[in-house]
């Protein structure tokens, strides 16, 4: 045995430790031809439905640039926006002091004004604005309610993108003057989401995609699912070429006996899903039950208390928690920020616990997740950021307050936004069908024609198998008569889902590559992580222990060759 | 957390020491499996070409004790006496050193007895050494203390080398302690000699090519002495300093065992104290002088191998006694040590890599490895090794007090036995 040798193993021993200790994997966001400009989205306000329109915006904007930073106006630092390219300022009320912040009003690069308390930046100070008006008509398009509109008289030179109308009056809503963009509206999310989200290439000059990716996810299956008809929906979609994307709920509660029953005990089912994955089908983890205390599966909600509105506050699922307090209920700020503070750690315990089990049983029953979808779309901000660190993809809609969870946004592009830490979002934009309505496709008909208003929005919806295939093929002809319709593979954004004990990794030929780590080799890597210079200390031992060894073997060939060596020496 | 901190420090420090003796233990057993390998080959060449005339070079300074001996072991030396002078360089004697120097040049014409004269006289090693540079003219110098007893094949083997390697600037041999059973601290000297040369020295030529000139039992070119414009009388560690600038010059230092030679070592504590306190300021010196401009050194693995003598004259010993303060807070308080028993297990590893590394140095010599010396070993760790702690920490207090004041370097000259 030589000693380089040794000395290579050791190199190649430390290589390995350095490298399993950083295996985090990023999404890549290649796939997106996103702009490499700079965006700066400025906000003001904290109420919910502010913050609601800066997480549209936001979802938005990422799926239109790399770069976005999101920044509370009082937060704002002097240097905040030195590599800003396009200033993006959304200030849906007046503010009484706004010459004050000099660093959005001296700032030089193309700004975008939304809202009536954008009036007041220096960008427009040669416009005139007047009393504010309502609209109930937005480039053509009725609105069904009426919306607040600034009144803008726009410079001569501007071009109005965008006119509302209210009776015979008409508005200038969106209009764009060289570098000085201005949208008059509060409100950006309502029905007037899509009108937004198309002008978007327009203020930006930005190039329009042809294409409308899209994509159809098998809603809810779950161990109560017909086999028969979870095979047939998938096979028709392969059959087409059209990607299948599997939303599984591993385990079902049944609502009378609290029974759960996981897909193993549905060794059918579990067949077919087999079957399907084999053939390119993709599974979205659709939660761990679908349900928080007793619902049942694939009605309840399961991280969000649909009960109380409030986040999820106990682990205990028999135990009925109580409504989380409101700020006024504490003697001081501190107070309350400690009280929501463990509130939330609770909260994080049980997301990442049943996070973990959803996909420890779905890659132990071969069905490797690559994404996550929420039921019912439902997740806090801390539940988005617990999911972020073991998800990647994110299919859905996003709720976009932490006090109620029917405030949702639905972004027309895929994204990275802000609040899912690191996600790229899937977005569902047209819904599914629904068979409370005699044409069981006309509410999702009407939403495809609206999307494809919005050069490339996505074409997101769900079917649920138990509907049958005539639906689905309803559905499919709908979808496929879109012209410049792409199916979305998931495998081409390249992503990934991690726990302490699984990886999973879309690879570059749409495979899904399954890491598993044992326990105890995690259990070794936990403790380097921990205890870093104790581990190198317990490695010098072993390379020390490996040396003495060396040596005593030196020791052992000089004394064998010691007679000899004496009678040469002697010659 | 702070004595945490500390700790972690000085266990890294001495660690990343350990490790790299553990590193040069290896080479220096390669070595010497490999060292002697070239020596049939070599001896075909040298055959055949004219030898080089040499000079042996004995700085003396009142060596009556040992000069006898000395010029004796250097009358049987084995090399062609047309070409040989042996040079006795008596600097400031006082003694009978001279008078039995010129005994010795009376019976034997290859040796001179020369006297350091003006400027070089009364200075030092460096300067009775840079004195017969001047004087002489040879194409080889050998370098021998007055207290040493080649073997007779040691020149021969010194020459073989530098006439085989023209890469190499000088040949260095082994020296080994005579008066090794003498005292209780000769014992340890031997056993730290053997330990230096094998590792130090034959694990660093192994695997980076770099032996230190040690003083004695050397051979060097007199083109690169002449280059470099002979010693530097300012060092206290002439020999490391002139190694140092032998590699910038390109060239490289072979340590080659084959050359023999013999030599005594202090047997009483204040002489050893004295010569080490020696070596110690200046390896500190040389260290210091270099350690500035160690990016201009032309040859990075030499810069490295200063880097080394910094850790070892400055930072292994400030994170030993670093880690001994840790542990005798720890007796009388608690310092909150947040350290598990992977502390233990490694003080016991260091402990058998001591034992382990020595015994090998040691197996390779013959009769060394006995029940006796293992026993000295065992003994050493917490005794011989404790005491040049304190030595190399004196030793930098006397040197830091020397550069504040500005004072010139005194040579003590060790006594012998």
């Amino acid at each position: 045995m030589s000693f380089k040798n040794i000395h290579v193993s050791f190199l190649i021993l430390l290589l390995l430790v350095i490298y399993f200790s950083s295996e985090n994997v990023q999404a890549t966001t290649e796939a997106l031809h996103l702009d490499d400009r700079k965006v700066s989205l400025v906000y003001y306000g904290s109420d919910e439905n502010t913050w609601a329109n800066v997480l549209f915006l936001d979802s938005t904007l990422s799926g239109l640039f790399h770069d976005v930073d999101i920044i509370e106006l009082n937060q704002m630092e002097k240097d905040d926006l030195e590599e800003t390219d396009i200033l993006v300022i959304y200030l849906p009320k007046k503010i009484i002091d706004l010459e004050e912040f000099s660093v959005i009003n001296i700032f030089d690069g193309r700004v975008l004004g939304i809202g009536e308390g954008a009036e007041d930046l220096t960008a427009f100070r040669d416009w005139t604005f007047q009393d504010n008006a309502k609209i109930d008509q937005l480039n053509g398009t009725h609105l069904n309610y009426p919306q607040a509109a600034v009144n803008v008289q726009p410079p001569d030179k501007a071009e109005v993108l965008s006119e509302g109308k209210n009776l015979d009056q008409t508005h200038s809503i969106v209009i764009k003057e060289e570098g000085n963009s201005f949208i008059g509206l509060n409100s950006v999310i309502t029905e007037v989401k899509n009108e937004i989200s198309r002008l978007m290439y327009d203020l930006f000059e930005l190039e329009e995609p042809t294409e409308h990716p899209a994509y159809i996810r098998l809603e809810d299956i779950s161990p109560a699912a017909d086999p028969e008809l979870v095979l047939a929906s998938g096979n028709y979609l392969l059959d087409r070429g059209i990607p299948v994307y599997l939303a599984v709920i591993p385990v079902y509660v049944d609502t009378d006996s609290g029974m759960q029953i996981t897909l193993e005990e549905r060794p059918k089912l579990l067949e077919v899903l087999h079957k399907l994955v084999e053939k390119g089908a993709y599974v979205i983890a659709h939660g761990y039950t679908h349900s928080y205390r007793y619902d049942e599966s694939g009605e309840g909600f399961e991280f969000w208390d649909a009960e109380l509105n409030q986040m999820i506050t106990t682990i205990d699922q028999d135990e009925m928690p109580e409504k989380l307090k409101k700020e006024d209920e504490f003697s001081s700020k501190n107070q309350f920020e400690n009280y929501m503070e463990s509130a939330r750690l609770i909260e994080t315990n049980y997301v990442e616990m049943k996070l973990e089990d959803s996909i420890q049983l779905l890659t132990e029953l071969g069905l490797p997740p690559i994404a996550f979808e929420a039921p019912h779309y439902t997740m806090s901000s801390n539940g988005y950021h617990v999911t972020s660190q073991y998800f990647s993809a994110l299919f859905g809609q996003i709720q976009a307050s932490d006090n109620n969870w029917q405030v949702m946004i639905d972004p027309l592009f895929i994204g990275n936004p802000a609040i899912l830490q690191g996600m790229t979002l899937y977005p569902e934009t047209v819904g599914y069908v629904d068979l409370q309505y005699s044409d069981p496709l006309s509410v999702m008909k009407e939403n495809i024609d609206k999307v494809l208003e919005v050069p490339g929005s996505v074409v997101g919806g769900f079917f649920h198998p138990y509907l049958g295939t005539d639906y689905l093929e309803e559905m499919v002809s709908e979808l496929e008569s879109i012209p410049n319709l792409e199916w979305i593979d998931i495998a081409e954004y390249g992503h990934h889902v991690t726990t302490d004990s699984i990886q999973v990794n879309t690879t570059v030929n749409g495979e899904i590559d399954v890491v598993k780590f044992d326990q105890e080799r995690r259990n070794w890597l936990d403790k380097i992580k921990e205890k870093p210079f104790e581990s190198v200390l317990w490695g010098i031992v072993f390379i020390t222990a490996i040396f003495t060894c060396l040596f005593m073997i030196h020791l052992a060939t000089l004394r064998l060759q010691y007679r000899k060596r004496l009678f040469e020496e002697r010659e | 957390m702070m004595a945490d901190t500390l700790f972690h420090i000085s266990l890294s420090v001495i660690w990343l020491m350990l490790l790299y003796h553990m590193f040069l233990a290896q080479g220096g057993y390669q070595h010497f499996k490999k060292f002697e390998k070239v020596i049939p080959d070599w001896q075909r060449k040298i055959e055949s070409i004219d030898l080089p005339i040499v000079n042996v070079f004995i700085p003396a300074h009142n060596e009556e004790v040992v000069i006898k001996q000395t010029l004796t072991a250097m009358s049987r030396i084995e090399y062609p006496k047309d070409k040989l002078q042996v040079i006795l360089i008596c600097d400031n004697c006082t003694d009978r050193t001279k008078e039995i120097g010129e005994q010795f040049e009376r019976d034997y014409p290859f040796m001179k007895v020369l006297e350091t004269e003006g400027e070089y006289k009364g200075k030092g090693k460096s300067s009775a050494l840079n004195y017969a540079l001047k004087e002489t003219t040879s194409e080889i110098i050998a370098v021998y203390d007055a207290d040493n007893t080649p073997q007779r094949k040691a020149l021969w083997h010194l020459v073989l080398g530098l006439v085989n390697d023209p890469k190499a600037a000088a040949m260095v041999g082994k020296f080994r302690v005579i008066n090794a059973k003498k005292t209780w601290l000769t014992k340890f000297i031997n056993i730290e000699t053997i330990c230096f040369q094998w590792m130090a020295q034959a694990g660093r030529f192994y695997w980076f090519n770099i032996a230190t000139i040690p003083g004695t039992n050397f051979a060097i070119r007199r083109s690169i002495m002449e280059k470099l414009g002979g010693w530097d009388t300012k060092a206290l560690a002439e020999d490391t300093e002139l190694t140092i600038r032998v590699y910038d010059l390109g060239y490289h230092i072979r340590f080659f065992p084959a050359a023999v030679t013999w030599e005594q070592e202090p047997e009483t504590l204040k002489v050893w104290w004295k010569q080490r306190t020696r070596w110690a300021r200046g390896n500190q010196y040389v260290v210091l002088k270099f350690l500035g401009r160690l990016f201009n050194l032309k040859q990075k693995k030499i810069a490295f191998d200063i880097f080394y003598f910094f850790f070892t004259y400055f930072l292994f010993f400030f994170g030993v006694i670093l880690s001994n303060m840790i542990f005798i807070a720890n007796l009388f308080f608690d310092i909150n040590l947040n350290i598990g028993n992977v502390a233990l297990v490694l003080w016991v590893m260091a402990f058998l890599l001591f034992l382990t590394e020595i015994m090998i140095t040691l197996s390779i010599e013959k009769n060394q490895l006995t029940i006796h010396n293992i026993f000295w070993i065992c003994l050493m760790y917490f005794t011989y090794s404790q005491m040049w702690i304190v030595l190399v920490v004196y030793a930098l207090i006397l040197e830091t007090k020397r550069v504040i004041k500005k004072e010139d370097q005194i040579w003590y000259k060790t006594e012998r036995f």
